[in-house]
């Protein structure tokens, strides 16, 4: 297990180091300059020279990338010129609230996809599982924008029983305060969810369930909760585990669409909003953040198959 | 001053012009009593304009509608309040100034203030305006308005002459309007006995009156007034002169206001809180309006235009607010391969004469937009819009740009490209440096962020195309756009240029900077020495015929491309709440908002 890690940590760090090398050259391909998107058109050559010498942009790309790397190793991840506030404060206010409201979301997908995919596979081709694979594909054909929408309709404006906009608090705590306000925006998150992890969730369970050892453990007269919790359940996991794994860079990445109709400013705006301002530390930020995201989401998954699968040797 | 450019980006535009008294235009709801103390009122911020900076002497970075108008103004107030509701001018209720006299030949100025009190109980005094004034001086490159040669290099001394009386040498005679309007509007009062320090615990000194010390005490204020985390409880800030104070700030834009309990103008807020909350887009802001009740002032996307009847069913009424703005294209006279083309008057009127204004005023727009015949705004109303400028110059029709093109030695090739046949200069030629077998094939840059611009960008190519000029349009993102639309030699590729609009941030729409040589908005580079004379003279001349000269030429001379204008906002208001006023440079008064009972 130990040479495992080791060994995932250095491809991590190859990764990311990969990761910095392109979102930097892909930065600086981009037409357009920070200096003007920060001072406007307005400015006058020598107010952009200015703006570039205060915040390291005159010197070349390369030298500009290893300064950034240089701060990066002192736990400096930059200064955002654009919003005025150092980039880890930034990711600190907006990380939070994705954290809170994708963790949820995926919470509740994880809660009820699982119980409702294994239904499918047990109870296949009945109007349940026909049924339950309707909704399934309604939800996952759905854009989240539109789920959203209709949901802020009927319970926001209709029956306005739900707020239309989520918490708006920059204090995860704040926002736990305020639970309803978190209803529409986890609901819209967790149907697509969902969705994907019922699916996964049947289709594996299907294919295990035509497994020997679920005929075998049929056989010995084990009790059916037993068998579908314990021996069909326990391996159609870990394709959903996979799933899992890939969803927490979508945690930390925030979910855009979500955020923008629920007013509720996380990681996918902060990065959608740097994008178009040109705003190269937090967009270099953002990138290491996520890049590190998914290479422990991977690691995590990796670790799950071991831990639901024994035949699985990490190293 | 310098202009703001402003881009639709979310369907509201930033900022904004103009120049006469009178009473207020009152569009408010109907009252129907008397004005209640207390209760609250929420206004909703355009999405990614979030007040971000409290010091009001904004560096460029910083100069935002969101932060000057929506939140500095508020609590600090300038010498000139610039627009009346929803004309152009002077509000002298909220202006700081009691009169200004102009003498020596108009080359020096006296202004009296008001006996003004700051929230601490010491008297706003002239030596407040030195210290802005000194701080400007040492600091005009940090300073987003600052325009070489005007305030404060144009003034030569400022002179105290009592505490309520100062005067300043002009370096030259100007004109009254422009400089009542454009420049000392551009002055604001700070309180020098709580802020004349370089540091939190140093103690207050006369630090301004030396260039190194005034440079310090900038640098401390600007540092500070960027700390979003102190803003509400920086003991700096609690002393304001205008209605409100910061109560308290959330980095993500949330400002919430109470009133200045010794605010000294007449003007005192009936509200006891004023809240400003950020969104994150259009979509959200509106879903909010939707659901009602939790917003007093917002706005109508210009997308969801035609849903304001929804609003009124949960108690909203629509103003549309008009900003004086001109929208327009800005032609590349310096672009290695069709300056030449695009520096020909006729080439220039055949493209205004393909610009359906009044089609997209109706079918895009839905009403909310009026025609735009030249540098001054046909919209708010004022004596500054010429009487030629009324009517266009250059009216909508294919057949008169095809005529022009004919008979500039072109062979016009409808729903084709048209192509020159009599190269070179002279009489019923294309012109000079248009070679024969030129194609009138031009790119478009213009900015994908509207909605508006985008669909009114689609069919002014539509229409020209019937006259066979080509216009190739590339798209692009608003920033990528505005960096791209900068003069030769910093961005030379560009053909035709449009990121959205301008609006003048006071009084006089001069045109000083944008079509003046080396002007920071003359991105199409336009160099003529008649412009630049009829330009210099409305700043040294008040009369009207001077400004109407300047005008009626570049209105004629067509330096940019006059679109169809924009209505800048829908303002979408609490049928129960009163007083809201649309100020034509996009300020806010809630000071002026009320309930009744």
């Amino acid at each position: 297990m130990l040479a495992f890690l080791v060994r995932r940590v250095v491809q991590a760090v190859v990764v990311l180091i990969g990761v910095l090398i392109i979102t930097f050259a892909l930065i600086h391909l981009e037409p357009g300059s920070p200096a003007r998107a920060a001072l406007g058109t307005q400015a006058t050559p020598s107010a952009i020279a200015h703006f570039n010498k205060v915040n390291g942009l005159d010197a070349g790309v390369v030298s500009q990338f290893f300064s950034y790397v240089g701060r990066l190793l002192h736990g400096n991840l930059g200064y955002s010129f654009v919003q005025s506030q150092s980039v880890a404060r930034l990711i600190g206010q907006a990380l939070p609230k994705d954290l809170i409201l994708v963790g949820f979301a995926t919470l509740i997908a994880l809660i009820i996809g699982i119980p409702a995919g294994l239904y499918q596979a047990v109870r296949r081709n009945t109007i349940g599982d026909f049924s339950l694979q309707g909704v399934a594909f309604v939800l996952y054909a759905m854009p989240p924008f539109f789920l959203g929408l209709i949901l802020l309709a009927i319970f926001a404006i209709a029956v306005p029983i739900l707020p239309p906009e989520a918490p708006q608090s920059t204090n995860a705590l704040q926002i736990l305060a305020h639970p309803l306000g978190l209803v529409l925006p986890t609901l819209t998150l967790a149907g697509i969810s969902l969705a994907a992890f019922t699916q996964f969730m049947r289709s594996s369970s299907i294919d295990n369930l035509a497994q020997d050892y679920i005929r075998t453990a049929q056989a010995m007269g084990l009790p059916r909760r037993q068998i579908l919790v314990r021996h069909l359940m326990m391996n159609s996991l870990i394709p959903v585990v996979t799933l899992l794994g890939l969803t927490l860079p979508a945690v930390v990445g925030g979910a855009l669409i979500v955020e923008e109709v629920f007013n509720y400013p996380g990681m996918g705006l902060l990065f959608y909003h740097a994008a178009l301002d040109h705003d190269y530390p937090v967009l270099l930020g953002f990138t290491l953040f996520v890049g590190v995201a998914v290479v422990v989401g991977n690691m995590l998954a990796d670790i799950v198959y071991a831990v639901l699968d024994p035949r699985v040797r990490l190293d | 001053m310098t202009l703001l450019p402003a881009v639709a980006a979310a369907g509201v535009l930033l900022a904004a012009c103009g120049a006469k008294g009178g009473p207020p235009q009152s569009s408010t709801n109907a009252s129907n009593g008397p004005p209640t103390r207390g209760g609250s009122a929420t206004f909703a911020e355009v999405p990614g304009d979030q007040p971000d900076y409290i010091f009001p002497i904004d560096p460029a970075v910083d100069q935002t509608v969101a932060n000057s108008s929506d939140f500095q103004a508020l609590m600090w107030r300038p010498l000139i309040w610039e627009g009346n509701g929803q004309s152009t001018g002077i509000d002298h209720t909220k202006s700081l100034v009691s009169s200004v006299k102009y003498s020596d030949g108009s080359k020096r100025v006296t202004v009296t203030l008001k006996p003004f009190k700051w929230s601490d109980g010491t008297p706003v005094t002239s030596r407040d305006v030195e210290f802005d004034f000194n701080l400007l001086k040492a600091n005009k490159k940090s300073w987003a308005m600052y325009t070489p040669g005007d305030m404060p290099d144009n003034v030569t001394a400022f002179k105290i002459v009592s505490t309520h009386t100062f005067q300043l040498t002009l370096d030259a005679a100007y004109s009254h309007l422009w400089f009542t309007n454009n420049q000392l509007s551009a002055l604001i009062p700070l309180p020098q006995h709580a802020w004349d320090k370089t540091s939190a615990s140093g103690k207050v000194g006369n630090y301004d009156t030396s260039t190194a010390g005034a440079r310090k005490v900038f640098s401390f204020l600007s540092h500070q007034g960027g700390h979003l985390p102190t803003l509400a409880s920086n003991p700096l800030w609690k002393v304001v002169d205008g209605p409100w104070t910061l109560s308290a700030y959330t980095t993500g834009g949330r400002a919430t206001f109470v009133p200045n309990k010794h605010y000294s103008g007449s003007d005192k807020p009936h509200l006891s809180q004023f809240v400003e909350l950020p969104f994150t887009t259009d979509t959200a802001e509106f879903n909010v309006l939707r659901a009602g009740g939790q917003i007093d002032v917002g706005y109508l996307p210009t997308q969801d235009s035609k849903e304001s009847r929804v609003l009124e069913s949960v108690g909203y009424t629509l103003k549309p607010w008009i900003i004086s703005s001109i929208w327009y294209m800005i032609p590349n006279l310096t672009n290695p391969k069709v300056g030449k083309v695009l520096s020909q008057l006729y080439i220039r009127q055949a493209i205004e004469h393909v610009v359906p204004q009044k089609s997209i005023i109706a079918n895009i727009l839905q009403g909310y937009g009026y025609p735009e015949y030249g540098p001054v705004p046909l919209k708010p109303t004022s004596n500054l819009v010429s009487p030629q400028e009324r009517k266009p110059f250059y009216p909508f029709s294919i057949s008169d740009a095809e005529s022009l093109l004919r008979s500039h030695g072109w062979k016009v090739n409808p729903n084709g490209t048209d192509v020159c046949a009599k190269g070179g200069a002279g009489s019923g030629h294309c012109g000079a440096g248009v070679p024969s077998g030129f194609k009138l094939a031009l790119n478009l840059l213009y900015s994908t962020g509207n909605q508006g611009l985008t669909l009114e960008t689609e069919d002014v190519k539509s229409e020209a195309a019937k006259a066979g000029i080509t216009l190739n349009l590339q798209g692009g993102p608003v920033n990528s756009v505005f960096a791209q639309t900068a003069p030769c030699p910093t961005s030379c590729n560009w053909q035709l240029g449009e990121y959205g609009s301008l609006t003048y941030p006071s009084g006089l729409p001069t045109g000083s900077g944008l079509w003046t040589k080396g002007g920071g908005l003359n991105a199409g580079s336009w160099n003529d020495p008649t412009t630049q004379r009829l330009i210099n003279a409305t700043l040294h001349d008040s009369s009207l015929q001077t400004f109407y000269r300047y005008e009626n030429y570049i209105a004629k001379q067509l330096p940019w491309i006059w679109l169809a204008n924009v209505d800048g906002s829908l303002a979408e208001v609490n049928s129960k709440l009163h007083g809201f006023s649309e100020n034509v440079y996009y300020a806010l008064t809630p000071e002026d908002w009320y309930y009744t009972k």
